[in-house]
């Protein structure tokens, strides 16, 4: 048999309860990150029912708009990534990033940074957007250059994966986000630009929501889907293909946008188009090996992915005169900003946050008895309820602003504000809350043998 | 220990993520029982699995005894774990849409 470990423990000697997982950091820094996250999506989701009538007649260059996309972005995607990623990419490369100080201080820098620039572009105000734009590079760039040494030794010690390329190229797009987002910032201060600046916004966007967001969800998804669904014996190639495919796609995309070639644009989009159908394939074939019921992260990712292709078709279509650019446009970001990034991200967190949490307080009672289930630290019923409601009201919003219809798009915007409030109300149960701790094993089977 | 309480001291180890315990699971390979040794052979249901730590230090800890045996855990991924492996009841529990009802 192959040996991974092994080791000896006298009674009394010190064991390992408290280290989860190899190099991450304590479990209270990823939960501060995810918890702020949150925090950062309920209060974009309470703004985005405020200019959803605008997005549906076509406005969606204003401050607050600005304002709502940068914390769904930065506040809500990023920080929750950043911090998940503190956590998750030691057990899957099997190399710390940073140590705990670190881990705070560019969390801390990522928080201010986002709500700073957010609460700047809302204002007007000059100072707010300089300071937030300077702690996100700061925060962002201390980040990303532990998460390219710990990539780094993995790729050194055998260890990184095909997971561990897809963040290394996802890292490399926000890095490119952040250079971008620097130079547009100084422009609000200073202007120099002499380019047609909602083309430069657009190829921003484009690789932080495809690149940065997007690229870390299918990264991420290769390695979680399959193990939170017991999946076994899946079809593993058309995982990879998508990752490849997915970050091709990037620059045409954003280049095309960017000097406003839309035949650049175009093959990025059919490229995308490509990657979604075989991430769609990989995921099926997940599903259908599956072994266990499907949670919120799998109905989520499923969402997220026929979002993104639907938004990249009908963009494409845009080239045929089926739809005028400016009326897709706003639903097709909210789409992969909304449909993918944030569906996604609240699907995990109702995995990713217990788990933290219990590691912390609960590993202790691992084999003696009385440790409550993952699923115990909040109500079911909050998943449910965010699933349906996300669903709904994504395909309303969507709807309502692709149609121009600002009723509909308002009814869909508040739904989303009653989804990021049922997964605020979770997160909320998870971290605060205490279980009733169970007495017996939960499942305590001596049922027929194994095969 | 026999061999008996060991088994059943094992069936208190719990994956807090599925509900079920260790031996249902089919994790565990092997217990082999000496007067100063008590061996452990148990493999995960993924490599990597971020549960890894809490539940070798799980069966560490059902286990050790005050003045008792020393516990030997051996982590192996060869033979691979397959869900084929999970009993019928932990099928069940899981909602294995292969499982019978």
């Amino acid at each position: 048999m192959k040996n991974e470990r092994k080791r000896c423990v006298r009674p009394g000697a010190r064991t390992l309860e408290r280290k989860a997982t190899v190099g991450g950091p304590p479990w209270q820094i990823p939960v501060a990150l995810l918890v702020l996250g949150v925090l950062a999506q309920l209060t974009a989701a309470a703004g985005l029912v405020t200019i959803a009538r605008n997005l549906a007649e076509g406005i969606f260059d204003g401050p607050t708009q600005l304002a709502v996309v940068h914390l769904y972005g930065l506040g809500f995607l990023t920080l929750t990534i950043v911090g998940a990623l503190l956590q998750l990419v030691p057990v899957v490369v099997r190399q710390q990033i940073c140590g705990p100080p670190v881990a705070a201080i560019l969390g801390a820098a990522l928080a201010m940074g986002a709500w700073l620039l957010a609460g700047g572009l809302w204002s007007g105000a000059a100072w707010p957007t300089s300071c937030g734009g300077s702690l996100l590079v700061v925060g962002g760039g201390v980040f990303l250059g532990y998460l390219a040494r710990a990539l780094w030794r993995a790729g050194r010690a055998g260890t990184l994966g095909a997971p561990g390329v897809g963040i290394a190229l996802a890292g490399l797009w926000f890095a490119i986000v952040l250079i971008l987002g620097a130079v547009l910032a100084a422009n609000t201060v200073h202007p120099f630009l002499q380019i047609n600046l909602l083309q430069f916004i657009g190829a921003h966007a484009a690789v932080a929501i495809i690149g940065w967001i997007g690229g870390t969800i299918l990264a991420m998804s290769l390695r979680l889907a399959p193990m939170f669904v017991l999946s076994h014996g899946y079809w593993r190639a058309p995982g990879t293909a998508a990752l490849v495919l997915w970050n091709i796609s990037v620059p045409p995309i954003a280049i095309g946008i960017g000097i406003g070639s839309a035949p650049l644009a175009l093959a990025g989009g059919v490229v995308l188009l490509v990657a979604c159908a075989a991430a769609a394939a990989f995921l099926a074939s997940v599903v259908r090996h599956r072994r266990r019921r499907l949670e919120a992260p799998i109905a989520h990712l499923a969402l997220g992915l026929l979002a993104t292709m639907g938004a990249t078709a009908a963009l494409m279509l845009t080239r045929t005169g089926a739809f005028g650019l400016y009326q897709v446009v706003v639903p097709a970001v909210l789409a992969v900003l909304v449909g993918l990034g944030a569906g996604v991200t609240s699907g995990h967190l109702f995995k990713v946050l217990p788990m933290l949490v219990w590691t912390g307080r609960y590993a202790h009672l691992a084999g003696v008895g009385g440790a409550p289930k993952l699923s115990d630290l909040y109500p079911a019923p909050l998943a449910i309820v965010e699933q349906w409601a996300f669903l709904t009201g994504f395909a309303l919003l969507v709807g309502g602003t692709a149609g121009g219809n600002g009723t509909v798009a308002e009814v869909g915007a508040g739904l989303l504000l009653v989804a990021a409030a049922a997964v605020a109300i979770a997160v909320v149960t998870i971290v605060v809350g205490r279980p009733r701790v169970r007495s017996t094993p939960v499942i305590h089977l001596s049922s027929e043998p194994a095969a | 220990m026999t061999e008996q309480e060991v088994w059943g001291a094992l069936k208190g180890v719990v994956d807090p993520e599925l509900g079920i315990d260790i031996v249902e699971l089919g994790l565990v390979y092997g217990v082999e029982l000496s007067t100063a040794r008590i061996g452990v052979t148990m493999t995960l249901t993924t490599p990597g699995c971020p549960l890894h730590d809490v539940l070798v230090a799980g069966v560490e800890r059902a286990l050790s005894r005050p003045g008792g045996p020393v516990v030997d855990v051996d982590v192996v991924w060869d033979p691979p774990w397959t869900p084929e492996r999970i009993g019928a009841g932990g099928r069940r529990a899981l909602g294995d849409p292969r499982a019978g009802r």
